[in-house]
């Protein structure tokens, strides 16, 4: 499955693939994060139900606290 | 009015907005990296009454991107550095100072004097303070941050997806800290972002960040808009 993670592209092998999973795929941290699917968020309580699909773009939006 | 001629040219604004602004409370909370361009863009656009918060002292490392301050402030509160400099631009803005910065016991009663809060801090403690106060008090906060390039805006209202559903790791974030270099530029940039939005909240006009956030990437000179 070819997918989108921070603009580049990205293929996996797993046919069927959670944000929980590709987070651990790409090893990206789970705290501390926000992940977009096709520019909408999706919010953590939804990560493990929530299924990619071919061509799915995935932005990890890490948060920042400087001022 | 000469003096906002050139933003009441705007049908957008025009004299209707004017008076919006001239009426307007905003409270900036940080008056760091984010928080000098937010208080001198509202201050040069006409806000009524901004409160000033902020317990820090300025030093010399800030000088690099804390455009409020120069070398004759080093050690004094940012706060009476701020409001002396911002009242030598505009006698138009009235300034209330909060020495203690924002914390678990003023944060009630400052943020109830004021209809738009504005997020210009430099740690999680103080997001999570003003995500859980505006909550409580039904008002609407514009979010900024940076950290190494990159930079967030957001608009949260009362009744919109929360700031602590975003980041949903309270317990673990509280724990970060905000180490990293910054170029001057990038707190300049989210900080003239969140004073844009500021002012169209505050006039009711145009697109705003309210359910979306932008991240912005200076690095890479990448600006992206995701919904909430």
């Amino acid at each position: 499955m070819k997918l989108f993670v921070n603009q580049k592209e990205f293929l996996t092998n797993s046919e069927k693939l959670t944000v929980v999973g590709l987070l651990k795929e790409i090893q990206s941290p789970t705290a501390g994060v926000a992940v977009a699917v096709n520019n909408k968020v999706v919010r953590k309580v939804d990560w493990e139900s929530t299924m990619l699909t071919e061509g799915d773009q995935i932005t990890v939006i890490t948060a920042v606290c400087g001022g | 009015m000469e003096r906002y001629s050139r933003q009441i040219i705007f049908p957008e604004i025009g004299e209707e907005g004017q008076r919006r602004l001239s009426q307007a409370s905003v409270l900036i909370v940080g008056l760091g990296g984010l928080g000098s361009p937010v208080a001198l863009y509202l201050t040069g656009a006409g806000v009524g009454r901004i409160g000033l918060c902020d317990n820090d002292t300025v030093s010399i490392s800030n000088l690099q991107r804390q455009i409020l301050y120069s070398e004759e402030s080093e050690g004094q509160l940012k706060v009476e550095i701020a409001s002396k400099r911002l009242l030598e631009h505009s006698s138009h803005t009235r300034f209330d100072l909060w020495k203690d910065g924002l914390n678990c016991d003023n944060a009630i009663d400052i943020i109830s004097g004021y209809e738009l809060i504005i997020d210009c801090t430099d740690n999680y403690m103080t997001r999570y303070l003003i995500d859980e106060t505006c909550q409580e008090l039904g008002k609407t906060w514009i979010h900024g941050a940076i950290g190494n390039f990159e930079g967030r805006v957001s608009t949260f209202i009362p009744t919109g997806i929360r700031y602590s559903d975003l980041y949903s790791d309270k317990e673990y974030q509280i724990t970060q800290t905000s180490t990293g270099g910054v170029i001057g530029p990038l707190p300049g940039v989210i900080g003239c972002l969140q004073a844009a939005e500021a002012i169209k909240l505050i006039c009711g006009f145009g697109e705003t960040l309210v359910g979306k956030i932008l991240t912005v990437d200076l690095k890479n000179l990448q600006f992206n808009v995701f919904d909430l």
